[in-house]
């Protein structure tokens, strides 16, 4: 019997039962479809934030005190100064090494109060830390102007409140400072607006006002920084200055590497895309299992039909054969409807996963123009290749039991079936 | 009830007529259909059913037969073993040569498909194929292929004047017509012998006589062996042989033509 007959024997059974094999096709579809996007998503996740890493501070570890917002039961009180940034640049691999100030800030806007960030820090090391970073309007202070300052995309066009313009006032209430119970009154002079750039590096660049590092050292009345920015001048380097940094201080200061934040988050996506994917297999068991009901109810059906196969002449293989090619041609179809409707779903999950790799909030790890937030789904051909395999084996495997049954029926017996 | 002319009873112990009839046999070479001391028992539980008790027949080449006999006399399983469709519990059945114990399913599907063709009261065609369709399956068990096939089954339809219907489901179809597609069906592998369990109760007189009247030319023209299990007085008035069957055993053959005066050798 030629295959080509078989599958149009077993199309023309298909169409027969229209409904049955179009509910027992979407049951596929929908198990395919799940596992396709879930595993594109979390693809496209993973290549999403790999690639932000790349472009800004796959090479910078950020020191922090310990005791500090990224306290982790640490009890000490040692705090960062100038000392530190000078051992810091001694460490072989290190290119170089960047104090700053951080606090969170009020921005007095016409009335309304807008929360950012103050950071202070050499100023033109800001491009060097955030690849592709631009300037709207306006350029950097000069050298020594302790007045001005450069202000972020957000903060100069705040979605509600008046636009900050260039060389305009901006006034604020830093809190945090060391000795001040309520918030500082500060003023500066926007001389450069930034272009809309998103986050990185767990910093928000366009929700920020920087200031240069003497402003913020007068504003702290402290030579203490918030931490500590370390260059260090080979990717592959990051491991060895950072296990010597960490040697070296023990616990009282928190190194934080990209590397350390990218296997946090590929834990958690790793978490995410298990959990996903049992849905969507066991989606797809349920389907499978649809089949074998389905099939076995045909076989059933059909009891006559295949006695007079078989007193036709039809050896039990080529019965076997007949049916089991019903099944695997419901497992190709759905296959294919499933990629289709994958592919779809696959966006619709880049959209909810994106919160999670980018945009405002994340963490910190977005591109630029992070404010979409939006993941790409990645397609590779092995997870097209096994989209369209795996549901075909799965729907022929389920179809085993009920063909057998069918080339094993006795043909007397069944050309007397009602 | 049964027209006698040229009747002669063949008792199993008349030996001088027995002769005649084995020497008319010879000259057509091997029997078509040969059975030897057949039984068949079917076991319920704890009892057991002797459906045939003990049949011994030879059917010749081109022979046209009817089988009759009251309900559960065993005819119908008769045939289901002639067939290859059924083992005998014991004794041996021989079909063109081949002794059917010789063979495993798979060997025996392949006889049913090469020399063995049915025909069934309630017409046992596929309601989702066409005729033409119906009329290919035996065809593409075989694997023959698309073209030759196609052209085979039409050939088919149109001896019995079906030709127009090709593209027709069995729904669409009258009894008549059905029964007719699927004597088509039963002759498209040009088998050695067509079975048919009463081919003709499910149509009405005017139709059985069309369908007769197909299997007498086919008969003739073909030299396909018959066999017709029937209750149709009209049916076995055409055939060369006639035997009955009663508890499971042949109670008279008889014979209502001579063979050679109809069929070719």
């Amino acid at each position: 019997m030629q295959f080509v007959d078989m599958f149009k024997l077993a199309y023309k059974a298909l169409v027969d039962r229209k409904m049955r094999s179009a509910l027992t096709i979407l049951g596929i579809a929908v198990g395919s479809a799940i596992i396709l996007a879930l595993i594109a998503s979390s693809s496209g996740l993973n290549a999403s934030i790999s690639g932000s890493i790349e472009k800004t501070g796959a090479n910078v570890l950020t020191i922090r005190n310990a005791g500090g917002f990224f306290e982790r039961g640490s009890t000490s009180t040692y705090q960062l100064s100038q000392q530190d940034v000078n051992y810091l640049t001694t460490i072989p691999g290190v290119v170089a090494a960047y104090p700053f100030y951080s606090y969170g800030a009020s921005i007095n806007n016409g009335g309304t109060s807008l929360q950012a960030s103050v950071v202070g820090m050499d100023l033109s090391v800001l491009p060097v830390l955030y690849q592709g970073l631009t300037v709207a309007s306006g350029t950097f202070p000069e050298l020594g102007d302790t007045t001005s300052a450069v202000v972020g995309w957000q903060v100069a066009n705040p979605t509600s409140g008046t636009p900050i313009g260039l060389n305009q006032m901006v006034s604020m209430s830093v809190s945090g400072i060391k000795g001040s119970a309520g918030g500082v009154s500060y003023t500066v002079l926007a001389s450069a607006i930034l272009a809309p750039y998103g986050t990185a590096l767990f910093a928000n660049i366009d929700d920020t006002v920087y200031i240069p590092l003497q402003a913020a050292q007068f504003l702290s009345k402290s030579p203490y920084f918030t931490g500590i920015y370390v260059i260090v001048d080979n990717t592959d380097d990051v491991t060895t200055v950072q296990t010597d940094i960490e040697t070296y201080y023990s616990t009282n200061v928190r190194v934080i590497s990209p590397g350390q934040i990218l296997s946090s988050i590929q834990a958690i996506t790793g978490q995410l895309t298990l959990f996903l994917g049992s849905i969507g297999a066991v989606s797809l068991f349920v389907a499978t299992v649809g089949i074998v009901n389905t099939m076995y109810v045909s076989v059933m059906e059909r009891t006559r039909e295949i006695g007079i196969l078989k007193a036709i002449g039809y050896r039990p293989r080529q019965i076997l054969g007949m049916f089991l090619s019903e099944a695997a041609l419901t497992g190709v179809i759905g296959a294919f409807c499933g990629l289709a409707l994958g592919y779809v779903i696959s966006f619709l999950m880049g959209g909810m996963l994106g919160g999670i790799g980018g945009g405002r909030g994340g963490f910190g790890f977005g591109g630029p123009g992070g404010a979409g937030g939006v993941i790409q789904p990645v397609f590779s051909t092995e997870l097209i290749l096994f989209s369209l395999v795996f549901p075909v084996v799965l729907a022929t495997v389920a179809g085993l039991y009920p063909a057998w049954r069918a080339s094993k029926m006795n043909a007397v017996v069944a050309l007397k079936y009602e | 009830m049964f027209d006698n002319r040229l009747a002669k009873h063949v008792n199993p112990r008349d030996s001088e007529l027995s002769d005649i009839v084995e020497k008319q046999m010879t000259a057509r070479g091997p029997p078509a259909v040969q059975t030897i001391d057949v039984t068949k028992v079917y076991r319920s539980g704890h009892i057991d059913y002797p459906a045939l008790r003990g049949v011994s027949l030879k059917i010749a080449k081109g022979e046209l037969v009817s089988i009759v006999g009251p309900s559960g006399s065993g005819k119908s399983t008769l045939l289901n073993l002639i067939g290859a469709l059924d083992p005998p519990t014991s004794g041996r059945v021989i079909i063109d040569g081949v002794d059917l114990r010789k063979l495993n399913e798979d060997g025996l599907a392949v006889l049913r498909n090469q020399k063995i063709g049915f025909v069934y009261q309630t017409f046992n065609l596929i309601q989702r194929l066409t005729s033409i369709e119906n009329v290919e399956m035996p065809l593409v068990a075989r694997g023959v292929p698309d073209k030759i096939r196609r052209s085979r089954s039409l050939k088919m339809l149109s001896a019995v004047g079906l030709a127009q219907k090709a593209k027709k489901r069995p729904t669409e179809l009258s009894g008549g017509e059905q029964q007719r597609v699927a004597i088509a069906r039963a002759l498209v592998t040009q088998p050695a012998i067509v079975l048919g369990d009463e081919p003709t109760g499910n149509v009405d007189s005017k139709t059985t006589n069309e369908v007769l009247s197909y299997i007498v030319q086919v008969n003739k023209t073909l030299g396909t062996t018959f066999i017709l299990v029937t209750h149709n007085p009209d049916v076995a008035n055409m055939t060369h042989r006639l035997i009955t069957i009663k508890d499971g055993l042949i109670e008279k053959e008889q014979y209502l033509q001579r063979i050679d005066s109809y069929t070719k050798l």
